[in-house]
């Protein structure tokens, strides 16, 4: 039986999956000559590169998340609450512009480089490969991790309260027992996110030549000028994503990750000592590398320029990107909420896996997404000058377009931070507010909506600055005279003009600090 | 009558209801009972309107809430649910939890009277992480009064409650549902439990109801040797059930011949695992023993009828 | 109703103004600056999406008879010539633009246009290689370099340009062993942008370089301290310049109008004033680019560096041989 709660999702995953569905229908019948030739040459190279880069940055970002997240919920120290916010930081810094504050910086004949000589080292080495780009990578994307599994964290701390829970187990077990994997779908939710968006990477790792898919689809696609077969190698990267993620919903079977919400205050360990420099000193690392050193560097360069700042292209620009920014994000999170408010209340087969499907468009490159998007919408656009609505574009080329790209790609941010959340919530108190006489919808905004305002807002935050980064789509799709701070910072960088391009860059940062102060200075957090 | 459940059937992987008959009158308390697994928290589920039989109808005050054409949404059934877990809003106060479904909010001294009903005088401006787990079952159970349903529906109201204090928390709540004259029906797995609250017991035993009558009925006249062992131990003569209760042993004289096989002592009492000699048949038979027949070879028993 | 409506939101929108519409490659400061004086000349409004010419012709492809472009233009004559293919240019005739620019830099039929040429050269380490050394591209497949040798991975159009002119010249067979030499004696694996060719060549990491000559030109007049030494550390050389020898390779940064142009004697005046004397001396004193235009000098550094022969091949030739180019980079493992 289709309802209309369902029939509206439905519709949506269909608009939203429809471009990717156009390119990989494009895709169909692959020139076969053409994948025997990638097969015979290259395609090992980017199946190992692939495997290595996105495995290595999700352990990575794993152990950082994880970790970070860890300390700062259990644990009691001066100065935590200036670690719970900046922790978080490094997300803010767009991962090329990140590789080329490195590369710029350690890279031969570089500040560090000559720093070493000026000090008598001869030594040098070459950062520009995949250990850099693994780094680099899992320095932005840690705070995925972070920030969804700390927010699971604080819901399930107080199984360290609960006398049946803790009795005669130490603090150490209940957590590896209890806590950790009540956190499970926060951890995968982010971990899947993080993996998804290092395959589809293209900036970086065209910069250090790391020969993942997304290169691949690019060398496919406009080297040997095969779309067919650069659109089968995205479509194997998006049927490798999606594995995991249903053996993980398998393996996950039918344990219940639902726990009581409660506002306990569960009393925080003080740390003493050495453990507190050894948790400070860790807690530093990703911060100093991940922000700080970035920060420094993009101060330094944009000093000179920095009376410019009021320039009104400065200024045009960076309203284009927080107009962009919090309308994707405002619509992505109404939405995914919608979506997961569905499957959670009328949990078919069909609906629980709508989420996994509607997330699919985060494995494929930006740039390819914008292909799909181009052809959905320049049909549509032909269909209304056909029937005589329109005479020119209507949609094409236009702020439109880019808004719907953002939505399509980005959508598996609101997804993963909805439903990690969403199944936290026992449905029985769906299932009281509806015996007590409310609707499906009334219940939805006087029961869940509340309860799951903070993970709304993380949402909301990610999916922003998510979008205040978008390099690849931006570029393509824009209309004419359109920048954003990342295409500024992006041209200006190609450019090698430094002192402007550290001026956008900071732009970036400081209005992702928005969002990201609003979740993290709220007290429960 | 109240409730009327006809034909019910519900499947998932494999069938969990079949042909569910099921009739409550107006006031009474009704027991579904069986263990875990057996449909019974599913049936709940489909009165409450949560989950959709695949079969069968469904019927309040005569009215049709569920059949081949009609689905009545739960909002629109005026049936009032106590869960496990009590589910009362982390985010509201007592006062917000107790007012949720109400639609009349003019009633000023109605959050106060419920209050005062659950004994729980004062507690409107807590929130539900501040209560014990007893009162919390207290707030919803008020939380669902004050909707003034026709039917409240528990679902295991005791399975996380102290063994200690259940007794005291079983009686409360029956005195609170008999005051409010409404009609309910528990779930539990407790057989106990089950007669010690209930009007009626219906007992479901791998997704069929295989008997409904009261307590006294269910337990002296069990259709089946799964129900009658189901409610405690259950000796038999061939289909004839016999409780504890209706056996007398003696040393000296009876109806039958009974033999020790082995005695455990058990505290207050032994339990006799004996062998009784009906009409040249062996019947094995136990039976609690405090007059020190334990010491015995062979003595006699006399069985009531009921 | 909602006919009437969308046809005022379009009335509304759609603006007949005097302007023209670019989809480019380009991503460099004359061109802003370009821009700017084309439209304080003629009043001629000029609107820019920036961005990759492979996806940007694909919006284009799709947005078919109903594209606002006017213009493409792209950083090399492979994307000229794919586009020319694919039927998204169409051609114009100007008397200006076949008088001032060489038969080989544009499209015969009128398609596309150089507008400046860019030089792929050899760089090095002038602690450590003699010039007198170096000879041609060709030379480079020697085994006496191994280890030596830096450049751009396979994804650069610069080395898909330069193997395809090979290609074009001495034929695949030829070509491929070519490559494959050459990646034999690579000093790393390629990785970073020409500039950083040049840094690790000023490092001391190898001998020589494959680079693009405006790279060196950002080096010398870089506002960085460190990217200066580095243009201190290394000499350009001009390959393949004896007497029976073909002429350095070069590309060109080319524009054409596009079949579907709403504007396209705008687009034709735009393209002109690109090639015109103002316009070619601020991409060769600003972007360090050679001129088209036969009657405009490159700029004094340019000159510095001397002049040189330059391989005179029909650039399209080199488009056409883009794809087997990129087949031979996968084959050989020139990543």
């Amino acid at each position: 039986m289709i309802n209309r709660w369902s029939s509206f999702s439905y519709i949506l995953t269909f608009i939203i999956i429809l471009p990717i569905v156009l390119v990989i229908n494009h895709a169909l019948g692959s020139e076969t000559q053409t994948l025997i030739h990638l097969k015979e040459t290259v395609m090992s190279e980017y199946v190992t590169d692939t495997l290595i880069l996105v495995l290595s940055v999700a352990f990575v970002t794993l152990i950082l998340g994880v970790g970070t997240a860890y300390l700062t919920t259990f644990y009691q120290f001066r100065f935590a609450g200036f670690f719970v916010f900046t922790l978080a930081l490094p997300f803010a810094i767009p991962t090329y512009i990140m590789g080329y504050v490195y590369a710029d910086i350690f890279g031969y004949f570089n500040h560090f480089h000559l720093f070493l000589r000026s000090i008598g080292i001869e030594e040098y080495f070459n950062v520009l490969n995949i250990y850099s780009v693994i780094i680099i990578m899992s320095l932005v994307l840690y705070p995925y991790v972070y920030l969804l599994v700390r927010a699971s964290f604080e819901k399930s701390k107080s199984a360290l309260l609960n006398p049946a829970l803790s009795l005669g187990s130490s603090r150490k077990k209940i957590f590896f027992k209890i806590i950790l994997p009540l956190s499970r779908p926060a951890i995968v939710g982010s971990l899947a996110l993080v993996m998804m968006e290092t395959i589809s990477e293209y900036g970086i790792t065209e910069y250090y030549n790391i020969k993942t898919f997304t290169p691949a689809i690019f060398n496919t696609w406009f080297g040997l000028h095969d779309s067919k077969s650069a659109t089968y190698i995205a479509v194997m990267a998006m049927v490798m994503v999606l594995i995991v993620l249903i053996i993980e919903k398998y393996n996950r079977g039918k344990a219940d990750y639902k726990t009581e919400d409660t506002k306990a205050k569960v009393k925080k360990q003080h740390l003493k000592g050495y453990r507190l420099y050894l948790t400070y000193t860790l807690l530093s690392m990703p911060i100093v590398f991940g922000f700080i050193i970035p920060l420094i560097w993009m101060g330094v360069y944009s000093y000179e320029y920095a009376a410019n700042i009021l320039d009104e292209k400065f200024l045009g620009t960076l309203t284009n990107s927080f107009v962009s920014s919090s309308l994707t994000a405002f619509i992505i999170i109404v939405l995914a909420f919608f979506v997961g408010y569905t499957s959670r209340i009328f949990p078919t087969v069909m609906n629980r896996y709508l989420s996994k499907i509607i997330s699919l468009g985060f494995t494929m490159p930006g740039a390819v997404i914008a292909i799909g998007v181009v052809m959905l919408i320049i049909n549509i656009d032909k269909w209304l000058i056909e029937n005589y609505i329109t005479k020119t574009l209507f949609l094409g080329g236009t702020f439109f377009t880019l808004l719907f790209a953002y939505i399509v790609r980005f959508f598996a941010i609101g997804v993963h931070t909805v439903d990690s959340s969403l199944e936290r919530i026992s449905i029985d108190l769906n299932r009281a507010s509806r015996s007590l006489g409310h609707s499906y919808f009334k219940t939805m905004i006087k029961v869940e909506l509340p309860l799951m305002k903070n993970a709304l807002l993380f949402g909301f935050a990610l999916v922003f600055i998510s979008t205040v980064k978008e390099l690849p789509m931006t570029l393509v799709l824009r209309p004419f005279n359109y920048e954003t701070l990342a295409t500024k910072a992006y041209t200006l960088a190609n450019a090698q003009m430094l002192h402007e391009t550290s001026l956008y860059a900071l732009g970036i940062i400081v209005i992702s600090l928005i969002p990201l102060s609003v979740i993290l200075l709220k007290r429960h957090v | 009558m109240i409730l009327e459940l006809k034909q019910i059937n519900k499947s998932f992987d494999r069938p969990v209801l079949k042909d569910v008959d099921l009739e409550v009158q107006q006031g009474q308390i009704i027991s579904i009972l069986g263990k875990s697994g057996s449909g019974k928290s599913t049936l709940l589920n489909i009165i409450a309107g949560f989950e959709t039989a695949n079969s069968g109808s469904l019927h309040i005050n005569e009215e049709v809430i569920f059949d081949k054409k009609k689905n009545t949404e739960p909002q629109d059934r005026n049936i009032g649910f106590v869960f496990q877990n009590y589910a009362l809003f982390p985010h509201l106060d007592v006062k917000a939890n107790l007012l949720f479904g109400v639609k009349n909010r003019k009633n000023k001294t109605l959050v106060k009277k419920l209050l005062e009903m659950v004994g729980l005088e004062g507690y409107e401006k807590k929130y539900p992480h501040e209560l014990s787990g007893g009162e919390q079952q207290r707030i919803s159970i008020a939380r669902v009064l004050a909707t003034d349903p026709d039917i409240i529906l528990l679902d295991e109201p005791f399975s996380s409650v102290d063994t200690l204090l259940k007794a005291q928390i079983e009686e409360d709540l029956l005195k609170l549902i008999k005051k409010s004259r409404k009609t309910a029906i528990f779930v539990t797995h407790d057989a106990k439990e089950a007669m010690a609250i209930s009007d009626k017991i219906a007992f479901i035993y791998n997704g069929e109801i295989i008997q409904y009558d009261t307590p006294q009925n269910i337990y002296y006249h069990p259709k089946s040797k799964v129900t009658a062992s189901f409610f405690g131990i259950a000796n038999f003569i061939d289909e004839q059930c016999y409780r504890l209760d209706q056996i007398h042993l003696d040393r000296q004289e009876g109806m039958y011949k009974a033999q020790l096989e082995h005695a455990v002592f058990r505290g207050e009492y032994y339990e006799l695992h004996i062998s009784v000699t009906v009409d040249q048949r062996q019947y094995p038979f136990i039976v609690f023993d405090q007059n020190g027949l334990h010491t015995e070879q062979e003595f006699y028993i006399s069985l009531d009828e009921k | 109703m909602i006919k009437i409506f969308l046809t005022i939101v379009v009335l509304l929108i759609s603006s007949n103004a005097n302007e023209v519409n670019i989809y480019t490659h380009r991503h460099y400061p004359s061109d802003e600056v370009l821009f700017k004086t084309f439209t304080e000349k003629t009043g001629i409004k000029v609107n820019v999406v920036q961005a990759n010419a492979d996806q940007i012709m694909k919006r284009l492809e799709e947005e078919g008879k109903y594209t606002p472009a006017d213009l493409l233009l792209t950083v090399d004559v492979g994307r000229l010539y794919y586009a020319k293919e694919k039927d998204l240019l169409q051609p114009i005739e100007s008397k200006f633009l076949e008088e001032v620019i060489p038969f080989n830099l544009r499209d015969k039929e009128g398609h596309w246009f150089g507008v400046t040429k860019r030089a792929r050269v050899l760089v090095y380490n002038i602690d450590s290689v003699d010039p007198r050394s170096l000879s041609t591209y060709e030379a480079l497949a020697d085994k006496k370099y191994k280890g030596s040798i830096l450049t751009q991975s396979s994804s650069s159009i610069y080395n898909q340009s330069l193997l395809a002119s090979i290609i074009a010249h001495k034929g695949e067979k030829e070509a491929k062993a070519w490559a494959k030499a050459v990646r034999s004696n690579f000093a790393r694996r390629p990785t970073g942008s020409d500039r950083d060719q040049m840094r690790a060549l000023a490092a001391g990491m190898a001998k020589v370089a494959i680079v693009n000559t405006y790279y060196v030109g950002q080096l010398i007049n870089s506002k960085s301290f460190s990217d200066k030494a580095v243009a201190e550390m290394i000499g350009i050389y001009f390959p393949d310049q004896g007497e029976d020898e073909r002429g350095t390779h070069i590309n060109i940064s080319g524009i054409g109008v596009t079949k579907h142009a709403k504007n396209r004697e705008n687009a034709i005046a735009f393209i002109e004033f690109l090639c015109s004397q103002e316009a070619q001396k601020v991409f060769t004193s600003v972007n360090y680019e050679y001129p088209v235009n036969k009657n405009v000098a490159p700029s004094r550094l340019l000159q510095s560096w001397g002049s040189f022969k330059e391989d005179s091949i029909e650039l399209y030739k080199i488009g056409q041989n883009n794809a087997k180019a990129v087949k031979i980079f996968n084959e050989v493992g020139w990543y």
